[in-house]
């Protein structure tokens, strides 16, 4: 019970040091709560107030995370305002829209779902996925807007990635979500069987292992102690099977 | 002065006791490329310098300049590069001709600067070695050179086990461009051998960044639990699995597949923890510094990615982080991974592992036939296999008495010594040379 009264202590300091702008002794009574009871919905909701206000969301987002799990209410328009901060708009929307209609009544989910901008299409809809390029670094999508026929090209770090699209012609918007991303892929860049995999690495590999030996290429290609068509063997080996997949018969 | 070592992507900070290590053993200073570690190496004790910083612009202009050449050299070679690139009618050239231009130029740029760094150390204070994170990519091939050059001995110290690719690549490690390779254990070891590394130049050592998990007791785990559970909003009595993603390897024919596998196995993990809602399992998705770190990476949409395809699988607790890797792999109760060194990190700290196997099953992938590892043929057996770690104590209880022999297979020793190892093969070469 002394434990939890202390707690309770901290928190309500915590939250007058708060609001008279002191975020850094409010994040320290807060830290401190935490010692005592790790679990405080309070004490976490209240220190993810305080992160968010000091410009740290990433950390914030774990602290309201928690609050909310725990069924502390405000951890909800918290953690909705973090995933927004950082670009999650359909997180954010999914998470206020499935609380609500759980009969969750907080006016402030309510004003913040109204604040996020409506889901972009599909892609596929406005926006299409005609071919897939990729380098040792990055990936390359040539997109095609249906609405206006503009043609463009967009780099993308992952498959992985939730990719917001937009031509820059008319307007039109996609999203590309990793599901929708793999499919077009696979249509633009079919995998291919085991054995016809190794095939094309072989003759790819050898192909990359010998053409910085041609003489005058490696008259060319000379600085100092290497040869630099060797030393970026690594690099274009996915350069040169980039070119050869999109050569194939349906590739893009 | 007091000589000095390079060290060129040993930027883990699981290698900082080895940064320390090296500059104890020849009482040496140390040049770190890249300049991450410095701060914390200096606040070891080590006399650490950023290699950058030895280079003026006027160095860097030449180095550019010199680079700049090189490609107009190559250009003018174009119609025997598009012979070159191209099968019967089909021609490969105009595609590939601004990327390959654009990675010879940035190659130039990085391996002149490896190199005019080596010389200035040289020139400076004598260069004892050089340690190589990675001796394959082009930065690593020009240090291996001039090193060479000035009579200068190079250790590849490998970030993790040597991989059996279907095909083997020098640029994938089926070559060691440096004097000497320090294995992390008798796999590796067997593996540089088998490709035709002399034996006395592959050093059984351990890998340096694994010495962490020699201290990982009960104990440690369970702070390691609190602490991580406490950063990522996760509850400490409620089960944890972590899934160690992966990136998409595009240095093979292979990695349109990959591309497929990879969202495939994580929604299989996704399906797997969706059946265990009951037991309120938390997912932790510990993103790869190869997709975390991409020249485009661009964070939220990343994580937007991850949390998307949960939400849409009907997970709702799923944390996507890059950071926390070793208090993540001691907490967990489970661990999936994709044929990677995590796994080993996995076994080094006594978890379950669960292996999802990404490339064909027939290849000679890491944990094929492991008994200390749940190593799965089909992707569709993630749910299962997730659900026995979690519920069948008998199975744990005997990945558990399987895991030390497994771990003497892929680490050599692992005693919390690799980095004293590594460091000693260094100041041997050194000497000799």
């Amino acid at each position: 019970m002394e434990a939890a009264g202390e707690v309770e202590a901290r928190v309500a300091r915590a939250g007058a040091l708060a609001r008279a702008g002191a975020l850094g002794a409010a994040e320290a009574e807060y830290r401190a709560a935490l010692a005592l009871d790790p679990a405080s919905p309070a004490a976490r909701a209240g220190l993810g107030v305080v992160l968010l206000g000091a410009r740290r969301p990433h950390e914030a987002e774990a602290e309201f995370r928690h609050a909310w799990q725990a069924g502390a209410t405000v951890g909800l328009s918290g953690l909705a305002l973090c995933l927004r901060e950082r670009g999650a708009l359909d997180d954010a929307r999914a998470l206020l829209e499935t609380a609500l209609a759980r009969g969750l009544d907080d006016p402030l989910a309510r004003d913040l779902l109204a604040e996020l901008p409506p889901a972009a299409p599909a892609l596929g809809e406005a926006i299409a996925l005609e071919g897939l390029g990729f380098s040792y670094a990055d990936e390359t999508l040539a997109l095609r807007c249906r609405r206006c026929g503009r043609a463009w090209e967009e780099p993308a770090a992952s498959p992985m990635c939730d990719l917001a699209l937009a031509c820059a012609g008319c307007g039109a918007r996609a999203r590309a979500v990793p599901e929708a991303f793999a499919a077009a892929a696979a249509r633009v860049r079919p995998p291919l069987a085991v054995g016809d995999a190794d095939a094309l690495d072989r003759v790819t590999a050898d192909l990359v292992a010998a053409w910085h030996g041609d003489p005058a290429l490696a008259a060319a290609l000379d600085l100092g102690d290497v040869n630099v068509g060797a030393a970026a063997e690594q690099e274009l080996m996915a350069v040169v099977l980039d070119a050869i997949l999109a050569a194939a018969p349906g590739g893009a | 002065m007091r000589r000095a070592v390079l060290v060129f992507a040993l930027s883990d900070p699981a290698n900082l006791p080895l940064l320390r290590a090296i500059a104890r053993a020849g009482d040496w200073d140390l040049y770190l490329v890249p300049p991450t570690l410095i701060e914390p190496a200096r606040a070891a004790g080590v006399v650490a310098h950023d290699a950058f910083a030895l280079l003026d612009e006027a160095a860097a202009a030449r180095i550019r300049a010199q680079a700049e050449g090189m490609v107009r050299r190559v250009e003018a070679c174009e119609p025997l590069l598009a012979r070159r690139f191209s099968s019967g009618t089909r021609t490969f050239w105009p595609r590939m001709r601004g990327p390959f231009l654009r990675a010879l130029a940035g190659v130039a740029v990085r391996t002149r600067t490896m190199s005019a760094i080596l010389e200035r150390i040289a020139e400076r204070a004598g260069l004892a070695a050089v340690v190589l994170g990675f001796d394959t990519i082009a930065a690593g091939r020009a240090a291996a050179a001039t090193a060479r050059r000035l009579g200068v001995p190079t250790v590849h110290v490998p970030h993790g086990v040597l991989a059996r690719p279907r095909v083997p690549m020098r640029w994938q490690g089926a070559q060691v461009f440096a004097d000497a390779v320090c294995a992390p254990g008798p796999y590796s070891h067997a593996g540089y051998v088998a490709q035709g590394v002399r034996p006395d130049a592959v050093r059984l050592t351990g890998s340096p960044r694994w010495d962490l998990y020699a201290a990982l007791d009960a104990a440690a785990r369970a702070r390691c639990r609190e602490a991580v559970a406490a950063a990522l909003g996760l509850d400490p009595a409620a089960p944890l699995v972590v899934y160690g993603a992966t990136w998409v390897e595009r240095g093979t024919a292979h990695s349109c597949a990959h591309q497929q596998a990879a969202l495939a196995a994580y929604r299989q993990v996704l399906e797997g923890v969706r059946r265990l809602a009951r037991r309120r399992v938390q997912l932790v998705v510990k993103l790869h510094p190869g997709e975390w770190s991409r020249p485009s990476a661009d964070g939220p949409s990343l994580l937007a990615g991850y949390h998307g395809v949960a939400r849409r699988a009907g997970v709702e607790r799923v944390v996507v982080t890059a950071g926390y890797k070793t208090e993540l792999i001691a907490a967990a109760d489970a661990l999936v991974v994709l044929n990677s060194n995590l796994g080993i990190e996995g076994l080094l700290c006594g978890r379950p592992v669960v292996n999802v196997p990404l490339l064909p099953v027939e290849h000679d992938c890491l944990f094929a036939d492991e008994p200390a590892v749940v190593a799965l043929r089909r992707l569709e057996e993630v749910g299962a296999a997730l659900a026995a770690v979690l519920d069948d104590a008998a199975l744990r209880a005997r990945l558990a008495a399987a895991a030390p022999a497994a771990v003497r297979r892929y680490a050599h020793e692992p005693d919390g010594r690799a980095s004293e190892r590594v460091a000693a093969v260094v100041a041997e070469l050194a000497r000799a040379a």
